[in-house]
């Protein structure tokens, strides 16, 4: 049975909350919503996160295709509904809401994008990160999403078209009775979006278990600090064991679609510790080349991983590049994965970023992951369903995101 | 009702696609009958409105709520693939390929989730395509594909002739296999239930045999005893006005006289052919097609589809000749279809 499934807007928010509920209940399954099929698949997962790839849409795109996937969605029976949103607040978060709600049919929301322990925090209804407002950080200039609003409820009430409520910290620490109380006050005067004030994990469990007692029928909305809020919830069940995997023969791949810093400092970690080939891509060539790969690049990637282990990034592009060359830099990129896994099956494959990973999945042919397992925060492994390569053991994580020694930990899990 | 919103997507950049396109919207009719969104990029309808010495404003937005559907401004769903240096008519590329099965998959995306009522597809290259990448033999290929259906059929229109195909882009070895009751069965299904949706309250539906003759008693073939004939008693069984197998020589004209509203054909050019020799008019003299009517579309989608009849005519791309009589009639039976879909 379906016991929960995630309608996230981007591919590594879907794997990350994916994989939290996956320890709890069991099989996770990770798809992009045009994968859902009529008919689930047998036997159907317990977990299915799937990926709507909507955060960069236009507002009125990303309501009609939430709308769709939850009419999909509605057909797998799933016990409960959870929303994975931005802990920055990036992408269509009321817009979005409104339309699940709307076609799943349920009354109200309960809205906590905060995500206290990597910094994400909601006080007095402003959202911070670090302490700072949101739009006052980095987000407020993201090229694609950018953040111009820190206070919660007018980012949800910008796109919805209900009333939104607001409880603030003291009802929240308050503890069960206050928050009832406050919930059905807020309802009673119109409120079907209650957004909260969280600066502890300990507070998102509060919700989760709020919603969980006395609010069954509430939407939940929120990152992968919610969705550990739930699972707190949930602890008195047996922590389902992950399966063990063993590397396949050949060479692990490591892909970088980010030309992040903090991306960089990951593979200077790697290399220190481990002999692997760096190859750049330059990102012209890649935009070229999406349709069909450069034989050349094949070649010298094919021939590094049949020597050993390789990371492959993109090399720093120009400061102004447009949409239309973003997306055909990821496309080459993954044209160009794809086609080396072919040629040469590594034993592993890591895809850093959300843009990458669903490129090269894409040309891959996979319907989607299988989830296995979280190796660090925002770390997640998973196998590949649906394609000639089934089986072949993936890693995604966000571009800009994890520790220095996040790569080299997913590779020294295979050894 | 408000007017439908039809999603019109462009087709391959190197044909004539845009050029139809701009011309239909320079109609003022069309506006009557619906809300026309193209669906392709910006840059080459421009060059189409140019080309053709159209007073048309183009108005380049990124959803389909932001239109503003009023003559004289043509609302383009940008999706900017094409940078301008890589628009070029007459020519194979991937690139164009490219472009142009992303436009089809925008237009059915918007159909599936509703923010469109309807599509009405331009014409694509089906080398171009797979240079590309995306391996379809064909427009209702790549909608069964996207919009997960697997029991589909194409239809032809020219006004009120109209014909179905249980079978399509398969050789003629296969397509004789495919004769099987159950699908002939779901073609006179999915006849009847267009037919509905255009108005037509009763329709009368005419089946053509596989062999000549119909077999001539099992002489020449036992399909239209033992496939075609149970799957037309069935459907009258279930209240079709269905008639059949009939010889495929003389079905036709007892259609074009008005026996029938629509004949179901076996194959691909048992159905293609009379539908051409009807709707298409070449002109030897100036080595143009002076008329190219008619329209395809494709039954049992959960969306609407209608596409011109005719391919991208590279040779004839980038000069401002091309007949949008296709199209244009294409949109007149989309907007038939979105309406009775409203009505239903």
């Amino acid at each position: 049975m379906l016991e929960i499934a995630i309608i996230a807007d981007d591919l590594t928010g879907a794997a990350d909350t994916g994989i939290q509920f996956r320890a709890l209940y069991g099989q996770a399954l990770l798809m992009a919503d045009n994968g859902l099929a009529a008919r689930p698949p047998q036997p159907t997962p317990e977990v299915l996160a799937v990926h709507t790839m909507s955060r960069a849409l236009p507002v009125g795109q990303a309501r009609a295709r939430i709308r769709l996937a939850g009419e999909r969605l509605t057909l797998w029976r799933p016990g409960r509904v959870f929303k994975k949103v931005d802990s920055c607040l990036r992408g269509n978060i009321g817009a979005e809401t409104d339309a699940l709600m709307d076609t799943l049919g349920v009354p109200m929301s309960f809205i906590a994008p905060a995500f206290p322990k990597v910094g994400r925090t909601t006080r007095d209804d402003v959202h911070l990160v670090h302490g700072r407002p949101v739009a006052e950080t980095e987000m407020g200039c993201d090229p694609a999403t950018p953040v111009t609003e820190s206070r919660l409820s007018r980012v949800i009430a910008a796109q919805s078209h209900h009333r939104v409520g607001h409880v603030d910290l003291k009802t929240v620490v308050d503890g069960e009775a206050a928050l009832v109380a406050a919930v059905n006050r807020l309802v009673d005067e119109g409120a079907r979006h209650i957004v909260f004030d969280i600066v502890e994990q300990s507070h998102l469990a509060a919700v989760a278990h709020l919603a969980l007692k006395f609010f069954p029928d509430a939407l939940l909305v929120g990152s992968a600090g919610l969705a550990e809020g739930l699972c707190d919830c949930r602890r008195h069940r047996a922590a389902s064991r992950p399966r063990k995997l063993a590397a396949a023969p050949g060479h692990h791949l490591i892909v970088l679609g980010t030309a992040s810093p903090r991306a960089r400092r990951q593979v200077e970690v790697l290399q220190a510790a481990r002999p692997c080939a760096l190859i750049e891509l330059d990102a012209g060539r890649l935009a070229r080349t999406d349709l069909v790969p450069e034989e050349d690049d094949l070649a010298d990637l094919a021939e590094a991983l049949a020597n050993g282990d390789v990371v492959a990034r993109i090399a720093p592009p120009p400061a102004e590049t447009s949409a239309r060359t973003t997306r055909r830099v990821a496309g080459g990129f993954g044209a160009l994965v794809a086609a080396l896994v072919a040629r040469t099956p590594p034993a592993s494959l890591f895809l850093s970023g959300g843009d990458t990973a669903l490129s090269v999945l894409g040309r891959l042919g996979a319907r989607g992951l299988r989830l296995e397992l979280e190796i660090v925060p925002g770390l997640v492994l998973g196998t590949v369903v649906g394609c000639a390569f089934e089986g072949l053991a993936i890693g995604t994580k966000p571009g800009a995101f994890g520790d220095d020694d996040a790569l080299l930990r997913w590779r020294d899990f295979w050894s | 009702m408000s007017l439908p919103i039809l999603a019109i997507t462009m087709g391959d950049p190197a044909g004539i696609g845009a050029e139809i396109a701009a011309k239909t919207l320079a109609e003022q009719e069309t506006y009557k009958i619906c809300r026309p969104l193209v669906i392709g990029d910006a840059c080459v309808m421009e060059d189409a409105v140019r080309l053709c010495k159209l007073d048309l404003a183009i108005h380049a937005i990124d959803d389909p709520a932001a239109g503003t559907y009023r003559f004289g401004s043509l609302d383009v769903l940008d999706l900017a693939f094409l940078e301008p240096d890589e628009h070029r008519y007459k020519q194979v590329t991937a690139r164009q390929g490219d472009a142009a099965f992303h436009y089809v998959a925008k237009a059915i995306e918007l159909a599936m989730a509703g923010q469109v009522d309807g599509t009405v597809t331009g014409p694509i290259n089906k080398e171009s395509l797979n240079l590309a990448g995306h391996h379809y033999s064909g427009h209702t290929e790549i909608y069964g594909g996207l919009t997960r259906t697997k029991d589909y059929a194409m239809m032809l229109a020219d006004g009120d002739f109209r014909v179905v195909h249980v079978s399509t882009h398969v050789s003629l070895r296969q397509a004789c296999d495919r004769v099987k009751t159950p699908r002939v069965l779901r073609v006179i299904e999915l006849a009847d239930a267009a037919l509905k949706q255009l108005g037509i309250a009763e329709p009368r539906i005419g089946v053509c045999g596989l062999n000549p003759h119909c077999g001539e008693a099992r002489m020449f073939g036992t399909e239209d005893e033992d496939e075609i004939r149970p799957a037309v008693e069935q459907a009258r069984g279930r209240g079709i006005a269905a008639e059949g197998p009939l010889p495929a020589d003389t079905i036709f004209s007892k259609m074009a006289g008005g026996m029938f509203d629509i004949v179901v054909a076996m194959y691909h050019d048992q159905g293609h052919i009379p539908t051409k020799l009807v709707g298409f008019k070449y002109d030897g003299k100036t080595d143009t097609w002076a008329q190219m009517a008619g329209v395809n579309i494709t039954l049992g989608l959960p969306i609407i589809r209608v596409s011109v009849d005719h391919g991208t005519a590279f040779d004839r791309a980038g000069e401002g000749r091309a007949n949008p009589q296709s199209l244009i009639e294409a949109v007149r039976y989309a907007s038939r279809f979105a309406r009775g879909a409203a009505n239903r």
